[in-house]
């Protein structure tokens, strides 16, 4: 439950304090930063992919890992400049991922709530059926035994 | 406000289009094109993901103008974000949405729950009445069970009461016979008895009556009867032995006609003995007496017991002295004992004196006697005769007194038959 609130609400709020921050200064941002922020990516993966339980958003985990490939290959390049924007598509991906994960999970929740329902709403009608025969009997009974 | 933001996109979309130059659209801006323009999706984005939506279409504004712009790595940039900014809304829109039907679910669940929970109470409650009711047929159709039972046992009761009736009356009738054979039988035995015991004492009376015969002198006997008497005898004991108690009988029966026949014979021989035993023993009996009388003689001769009185009348004379009629008298009782005696009295003279007188004398002497003797005892003229014989018929000698005394007599003569 933690985790849901952690995925739904608190990481959508700082990704999008980040979009919504525009690209900062390339220039300020050394490749040990560059560094830590992929490593940050990695785990982030790590963690998206214990999330993805019906592995629903494979695919697009494996985007971000290109896209690091491709950040650590501007790094490697001194492309500082191009490996910002990439960045902001992973963090995006990251949102996306875990915003589909959550409704992965919502809907998988759903489905398990709505077939709880239905079975549920079967049973209300059996109970239903079993209490009108019960009560057809009841009546059936009364008016042959009074 | 929605739909005038929705226009301006579309505006701007279709602006990119007539400005961008002659310059393919990149696929990323392709489908940025198709997500943000989808007006249903848009408005999806929109509601459940306002300021992602707003960042989304910032992005998209943002690709249109690099596109019109000619800057392709740019375009290509805005509108991957765009998309996935979009796609970021629409995934919260579609959360939301799965929330609203795991929330309505829940609340589904939560009715139908409720309405399980009535319904079983209210199940709960009929099955609690049926099966109070069931209680109470169950009780009612014990109760009329019972009643029927009571019926089928009155019925049968009455059934084992007349059966008992007709078994009594079956038995009783049983008996009935029974005592009825068995008095039938003790009749039969009874009239088997009674048949034995009257060819018992038939065979009884014959067999006495052959004992007696062989006792006796069977020479007697008609030989052929007794013989045929003796084996209807063993006949009839075979008979009986074997329980033919009539052809027993029968045979008992001719044993003793037999028997009877042989015996008529004997008896018809004893009777003629007995006749002449008493016909002598009278005889006898008349001489005895006779000779009793005194005064007299007396002999039997073959034609009867004669009486010789002598001494009777005077000489010559036909009258009987009185003092010799106490003769006369006790042979008139002689005479009435013996009644059936034919009597005749005889005069004889000695030879004196004229034969022909003599005669005459000796006649009326033996008549002087016969009337004394009637008149005495009245008897019957029938029975008595006289007869004179004169000096005939002498039984001594005349030539001497004492013959001539002994001629001289009167015979009595009672005569056999």
């Amino acid at each position: 439950m933690r985790i849901r609130i952690f995925c739904s609400v608190f990481l959508p709020a700082l990704g999008l304090l980040a979009l919504l921050a525009g690209p900062s200064g390339a220039a300020d941002k050394d490749a040990k930063y560059f560094q830590q922020q992929f490593n940050r990516f990695s785990k982030v993966i790590a963690d998206l992919k214990e999330a993805d339980v019906t592995e629903g958003a494979a695919s697009d985990i494996e985007m971000i890992r290109t896209w690091i490939g491709q950040a650590q290959a501007f790094l490697a390049n001194d492309r500082i400049d191009d490996i910002e924007p990439i960045m902001k598509k992973i963090e995006a991906q990251a949102q996306y991922i875990r915003a589909k994960i959550n409704r992965l999970a919502a809907e998988s929740e759903a489905e398990e709530a709505e077939a709880l329902a239905s079975n549920a709403e079967e049973l209300a009608n059996k109970a239903t059926k079993a209490a009108d025969a019960a009560e057809e009997k009841m009546k059936a009974l009364e008016a042959k035994g009074l | 406000m929605k739909k005038l933001l929705i226009s301006m996109l579309a505006l701007l979309a279709v602006s990119a289009l007539c400005f961008c130059g002659p310059g393919p659209r990149p696929s990323e801006l392709v489908k940025a094109d198709r997500m943000v323009l989808n007006k249903s999706n848009a408005a999806l984005a929109a509601k459940a993901a306002p300021q992602m939506f707003k960042l989304s279409q910032r992005y998209y504004k943002l690709a249109e103008e690099a596109f019109d712009d000619g800057e392709q790595d740019d375009c290509i940039y805005y509108s991957t974000m765009s998309a996935i900014i979009f796609s970021t809304a629409m995934e919260q829109a579609k959360r939301l949405a799965a929330e609203d039907r795991n929330a309505k679910a829940k609340q589904r669940l939560a009715a139908a729950e409720k309405v399980t929970v009535n319904q079983e109470a209210r199940r709960a409650d009929a099955e609690k009445r049926a099966g109070r009711m069931e209680e109470i047929i169950a009780l009612k159709s014990k109760l009329n069970a019972e009643k029927t039972k009571s019926k089928r046992d009155k019925a049968r009761v009455a059934a084992e009461l007349k059966k008992a009736q007709a078994d009594a009356k079956a038995k009783l009738e049983a008996e009935q016979k029974a005592a009825a054979e068995r008095l039938a039988a003790e009749q039969a035995r009874a009239e088997e008895l009674k048949k034995e015991k009257e060819v018992q004492e038939v065979l009884a009376k014959a067999s006495s009556k052959i004992q007696m015969a062989e006792a006796l002198d069977a020479n007697k006997y008609d030989p052929a009867n007794l013989g045929g008497a003796k084996t209807f005898v063993e006949q009839s004991k075979k008979a009986l032995g074997e329980k033919r108690f009539a052809n027993a009988l029968d045979l008992a029966k001719m044993a003793v006609t037999k028997i009877d026949l042989a015996t008529a014979k004997a008896q018809e021989e004893y009777k003629k003995s007995k006749k002449e035993t008493e016909l002598l023993q009278e005889r006898e009996n008349l001489f005895k007496e006779a000779n009793g009388i005194g005064g007299i003689e007396v002999k039997t001769e073959k034609r009867g017991v004669v009486l010789t009185l002598r001494d009777m009348f005077a000489p010559g004379k036909a009258l009987v002295l009185p003092e010799r009629t106490y003769m006369l008298d006790k042979i008139a009782g002689l005479a009435k004992k013996y009644s059936d005696y034919p009597l005749v009295v005889e005069g004889y003279t000695d030879s004196r004196g004229h034969e022909t007188s003599n005669l005459a004398l000796s006649q009326s002497r033996a008549q002087s006697v016969l009337d004394y003797l009637v008149q005495q005892e009245k008897l019957g003229f029938n029975r008595v005769k006289a007869s004179g014989y004169g000096e005939s018929r002498p039984v001594a000698d005349n030539s001497r007194a004492k013959g001539r005394a002994q001629n001289r007599r009167v015979e009595i003569i009672f005569l056999f038959r």
